[in-house]
């Protein structure tokens, strides 16, 4: 690894590229058009900025997706500017290839945020839930960012196993873990997250909740006492809710579930304007 | 100076007769007016000597009952009499009192009222009825005792006017308060003590002046030297009296008294550097204030072998915080309070203690451990204590004793504290957790460290004392355990407070740990470089490795771009290393434009330094290391003036390719800046003649200053071209060891004015540019003098002369961008 960086420094005395500022457009162009053809190491192996990006840019996976992905993964060996690095870890995002696994490692813990974030988020692409435990360490993280943007990972992943972490999250103001918990936790958790419903923001709340009705794997007593749970609380927002879900009722349904909703949605109250002249009388 | 005030002890010899003159004209006593008194300077001047006498009958009796007199905080305040040992209110009393009451024999006297009409009341101990009531003649009072009906007391006043200036003393009858006698001085007299059926006080910090307590007459005077007096303790039946220390004053029956022991006990560590005693010329504050709060207690026992403390222990309090040593300053217990200690008194083996939250706590003077307590009615703004033995009264006992708890634990309690006023105590107790034998105090300091409200005195404290702290580095170690994780709520370890008492305890397993921080995002920035040289200190190869993958990973990352210190120290361990590797690394890093601007500018001088021998093994080389290029902090004066020396050929060719310049010119002078890495910038040359300004340009961009580790450095530099008319020096002299303002009167005397301008006139470089005589003396090119660079920073070269080169306002104003040059008139 540390030779790679010795390597393409070294190498630029021997490949130098123009530079944007004293080559015209067309000189430009012309010497990008004769670097195409060249294979993607060879084509990293520059100090132009513009020129890594547009690279970097144009990854996508195909054929030489874990060639490339390797090649990705020595350009960010290397250390690269802000740029560079974080267009290098799109592009590892958008290869998902697991050969650039370990170097996504490493910058798990890099000092910018962004490109922690861009870590997280390239091994979330992978899909691979051997690396759950991984991204769960993100709610673990300094920056608010990095803990949400791992949350919503998780909740997409549906790693169970990160449930009681979520939880935590979502108890010290992770938002995110609310939608994600919806997405993975089974009926303990839902018991688990249903002791904070008055405590955190009812919009949080129902996002969550949003997620829990709409899944088959749940049991319909869990879900009813999530509807029970939610007329006690009553107001606006939650007779919007359960309307909604009245309305267009999520597939898996059960007749049972379908009808608790529609129940409760009718028995639920708006708010009376009670600071009205005449209201109450 | 009035004939009435007095000088300094020094100067009393000399004063004596005239004094004594002036005696009857400085000081009047009420009772008898012609009585000789005290006056300044010659205190003791016609008095008879203060000899010992026998111990008087009365001076004995029966225990006095165990009393603690408080005035309660608050508007209107109270004075409040509490019985220790029956646990009853003898008194409660409403009214705004000034100062804190003092508990005599048989009555409480304290002072009330406004300030311009302060009065002193006091009232019956037994019963709690008032006794008296009178006007007190000075704006402060100081104290009072009592011998047998005499109620005795000092008050003073300081003013700038002498005739306002002084102190009386006055004794009145302790049942009606009338007046018995009087005495009126104009200066400072000390609170009062009592020494059988005489009163004691010091005159102006210098002698000891006794009055027969009954009758009012002088019954002795001491003149002690020329060492201040600030307080007067003679509860033992013996005289002591000091300042910061203590004195045993041994009297005798014929001649004047002698000085017998003396006790010097180590305050020095304690805040504010108390005395043994607080000075008897303060008036005490009945309300808040640090009088009791901050002090030292102990009993002073004068003893054959010499003046010794009672049980060989002191105790200190700050505010809440109470600490015990022995006589040898070594810390024994310490306490602390949840209010503060608004009175702390030593007594037979137990220290008693008054709290602001009203509490009588009842400590073993031996571990400090709490023996009883009693509970007082209301918060307590300041307190007298008349205690007569250790004996713990019925009331104070306690159902259940306290858990034990050992010194370390208490000092973490009161280093952990966070009461803001409190930190030079949690700075006492931080010192002497690190002198703590065990090795769990390191984590105690840790902990202490790591608290978001610990201030930064504090936290600096711990650093330094666990970097020199030999106990406990595997707890230093184990710290490292912990990282920051948002879920647990757990902090990032204090590496500044850890890792130099792990370099210094030479952990080498903790290494991987120290990487693992290196890595994590949550290292302070600032600790990355302290982090880099415990690894290459303790790591080896393994370290270098890890340095190397940081070095690579953040040389062009913006996140250490704010400070790039640590990657330029990472730069300087990896050139000097013992592997080729990693000097590759470090030349790759300096040809890579993306490279920190900061951290390339220093990999300059750097690598231009002479290379590491190539390493012919790598253990062998571990062992030696290269020797590492010195870049100094700064440059100066001399560095800049010897690389013009050095250029001066180069700097001479421009000169000489013009005729008529060179001719004309006397001086040329440069302004410039030179970066970290020794080149120069934003060069601007006087006189700006397009040929010459390009020519020296040119020269100059290839001139290499040394290069140096902080800042920029801001310079400029006269290029003197008239050698012949340098200043003449003034030959050494043999008065040149002479004082300065001899030395200056024979150089005037014996130098002739020198051809410069007048010293008035305006010569800053900034915008003088060069002279240009009208009458060139010469036509040839002379070789070019170095002179003296003038710059913002500190030289530390020697001063050279100026060339007489008198420097005129330039005929051509400089170019616009030159925005610090002022307009020149026209």
């Amino acid at each position: 690894m540390l030779l790679s960086f010795g390597m393409t420094l070294a190498s630029v005395a021997v490949v130098v590229p123009p530079s944007m500022a004293s080559a015209t457009e067309t000189d430009w162009f012309a010497s990008h058009a004769s670097t195409l053809n060249q294979p993607l190491a060879k084509r990293l192996q520059t100090h132009d900025q513009t020129e890594l990006i547009m690279v970097l840019d144009e990854l996508s996976p195909g054929a030489d997706t874990d060639r490339n992905a390797r090649a990705v993964s020595d350009l960010l060996r290397s250390g690269q500017t802000d740029v560079v690095t974080d267009h290098a870890l799109d592009a590892l995002a958008r290869l998902r290839s697991r050969e650039g696994r370990d170097v996504l490692m490493g910058f798990l813990h890099h000092r910018r945020v962004e490109a922690r974030m861009r870590a997280y988020s390239a091994l979330a692409e992978l899909k691979d839930s051997r690396d759950a435990s991984v991204i769960a360490l993100g709610l673990r993280d300094s920056a608010p960012q990095v803990r949400s943007d791992a949350a919503r990972r998780l909740g997409e992943l549906r790693a169970r196993s990160a449930a009681p972490d979520l939880q935590r999250a979502l108890e010290l103001g992770v938002n995110e873990a609310s939608a994600a918990l919806g997405k993975l936790g089974d009926a303990a958790a839902l018991e688990r997250f249903t002791t904070q419903l008055g405590k955190l923001p009812l919009p949080v709340m129902l996002e969550g909740y949003a997620n829990f009705l709409e899944r088959p794997d749940l049991p319909d007593a869990s879900k009813l006492a999530v509807i029970a749970a939610l007329e006690e609380v009553s107001g606006s927002l939650v007779k919007d809710f359960l309307q909604a879900r009245s309305a267009r009722p999520a597939p898996n349904t059960s007749p049972q579930v379908q009808q608790a909703i529609t129940n409760s949605a009718s028995r639920v109250l708006r708010p009376s304007t009670t600071n009205q002249p005449g209201a109450g009388r | 100076m009035s004939a009435c005030t007095r000088g300094g002890p020094v100067a009393r010899q000399l004063l004596t007769w005239v004094l004594s003159t002036l005696a009857a004209a400085c000081a009047g006593s009420v009772q008898e007016p012609t009585t000789r008194v005290i006056v300044a300077g010659s205190v003791c001047s016609d008095q008879p000597p203060l000899l010992r006498r026998e111990p008087t009958p009365s001076a004995a009796g029966k225990p006095a009952t165990r009393l603690v007199a408080y005035v309660t905080d608050g508007r209107p305040s109270a004075l409040v009499v509490y019985d220790l040992d029956s646990g009853r209110e003898r008194l409660r009393v409403a009214g705004m009192f000034r100062n804190r009451p003092e508990l005599l024999d048989d009555v409480v006297v304290a002072v009330v009222g406004p300030d311009a009409a302060p009065e002193l009341v006091g009232y019956d101990l037994e019963t709690g009825e008032p006794r008296f009531r009178r006007p007190v003649e000075r704006a402060s009072w100081l104290g009072a005792v009592q011998v047998g009906d005499r109620v005795i007391y000092v008050s003073t006043s300081l003013s700038f006017r002498p005739s306002e200036r002084g102190s009386t003393l006055t004794a009145i009858d302790a049942r009606d308060g009338s007046s018995a006698w009087q005495h009126e001085v104009p200066y400072a007299l000390s609170r009062p003590s009592t020494l059988g059926d005489r009163v004691l006080v010091v005159s102006d910090h210098a002698d000891v002046w006794a009055l027969d307590a009954n009758s009012g007459k002088s019954a002795g005077c001491a003149p002690l030297g020329t060492e201040s007096i600030d307080w007067l303790d003679t509860r033992s039946g013996e005289l002591l009296l000091g300042a910061s220390d203590a004195r045993h004053i041994v009297l005798t029956d014929k001649t004047q008294p002698r000085d017998g022991s003396r006790l010097h006990l180590p305050f020095e560590p304690l805040p504010g550097q108390p005395s043994i005693r607080p000075s008897g010329y303060d008036a005490v504050p009945a309300t808040r204030s640090a009088y009791g709060r901050v002090g030292v207690s102990t009993q002073l026992k004068p003893d054959p072998a010499g003046l010794q403390v009672a049980e060989q222990r002191y105790v200190y309090a700050f505010y809440r915080q109470l600490f015990a040593f022995q006589a040898d300053g070594a810390l024994v217990w310490a306490r602390l309070f949840d209010t503060d200690a608004v009175r702390v008194e030593s007594v037979d083996g137990a220290v008693v203690v008054v709290t602001e939250a009203g509490q009588v706590q009842w400590l073993d003077a031996h571990d400090g451990h709490l023996l009883g307590q009693q509970a007082l009615i209301g918060h307590v703004a300041s307190a007298a204590l008349r205690l007569s033995s250790a004996q713990l009264p019925d009331g104070a006992k306690l159902a259940t004793p306290p858990p034990e708890r050992s010194l370390r634990d208490a000092l973490r309690q009161l280093a952990i504290d966070t009461d803001s006023r409190l930190l030079p105590g949690r700075q006492l107790a931080v010192q002497a957790l690190a002198a703590s034998s065990e090795p769990e105090a390191s984590r105690d300091l840790l902990d202490v460290y790591v608290q978001r409200a610990a201030p930064s005195e504090l936290k600096s404290r711990i650093a330094r004392v666990l970097a020199e702290r030999s106990i406990g580095s595997e707890l230093l170690l184990s710290a490292l355990d912990t990282q920051y994780d948002f879920l647990s709520g757990s902090p990032a370890p204090p590496l500044a407070a850890i890792v130099p008492g792990l370099v210094r305890g030479r952990q080498t397993q903790a290494v991987p740990k120290l990487i693992t921080h290196l890595f994590d995002p949550n290292t302070e920035r600032a600790d990355l470089r302290r982090l880099a040289l415990a690894i290459a200190t303790l790591g080896g190869p393994t370290g270098l490795e890890a340095l190397g993958r940081f070095f690579v990973m953040y040389h062009a990352d913006s996140s250490l771009g704010p400070d790039s210190s640590a990657l330029i120290e990472i730069a300087r361990i990896l050139w000097t290393g013992a592997s080729t590797h990693e000097v590759k690394l470090v030349e790759a890093a300096a040809q890579d434009p993306a490279t920190l601007a900061e951290l390339r500018l220093a990999l300059v001088p750097l690598m231009a330094a002479p290379e590491p021998e190539a390493p012919v093994a790598p253990a062998v080389n571990a062992k030696v290391a290269p020797p590492k290029p010195v870049v100094p902090e700064l440059l100066n004066d001399a560095d800049i003036a010897r690389t013009f020396t050095a250029h001066a050929a180069e700097l001479r060719d421009c000169l000489g390719s013009d005729v008529a310049t060179a001719a004309t010119l006397r001086a040329v002078r440069f302004s410039f800046v030179i970066e970290r890495s020794g080149t120069l910038s934003q060069l601007q040359i006087w006189p700006k003649r397009a040929a010459l300004t390009q020519c020296l340009a040119a020269k100059l961009a290839e001139v290499r200053f040394p290069a140096f580790s902080r800042g920029r450095r801001m310079a400029s530099y006269t290029l003197a071209l008239r050698p012949e008319a340098t200043t003449a020096e003034v030959p050494a002299r043999p008065t040149d060891n002479a004082p300065f303002w001899q030395r200056a009167q024979l150089r005037g005397a014996t130098l002739a004015l020198p051809d410069q301008p007048p010293w008035w006139r305006d010569q800053n470089p900034l915008f003088v540019a060069v002279d240009e005589p009208t009458k060139p003396e010469s036509t040839k090119p002379v070789e070019p003098q170095p002179a003296e660079p003038k710059s913002d920073a500190p030289s530390s070269a020697p001063p050279t002369r100026h060339a007489p080169t008198a420097p005129e306002p330039p005929t051509e104003a400089p170019s616009g961008d030159t925005w610090w040059v002022p307009a020149q008139p026209r």
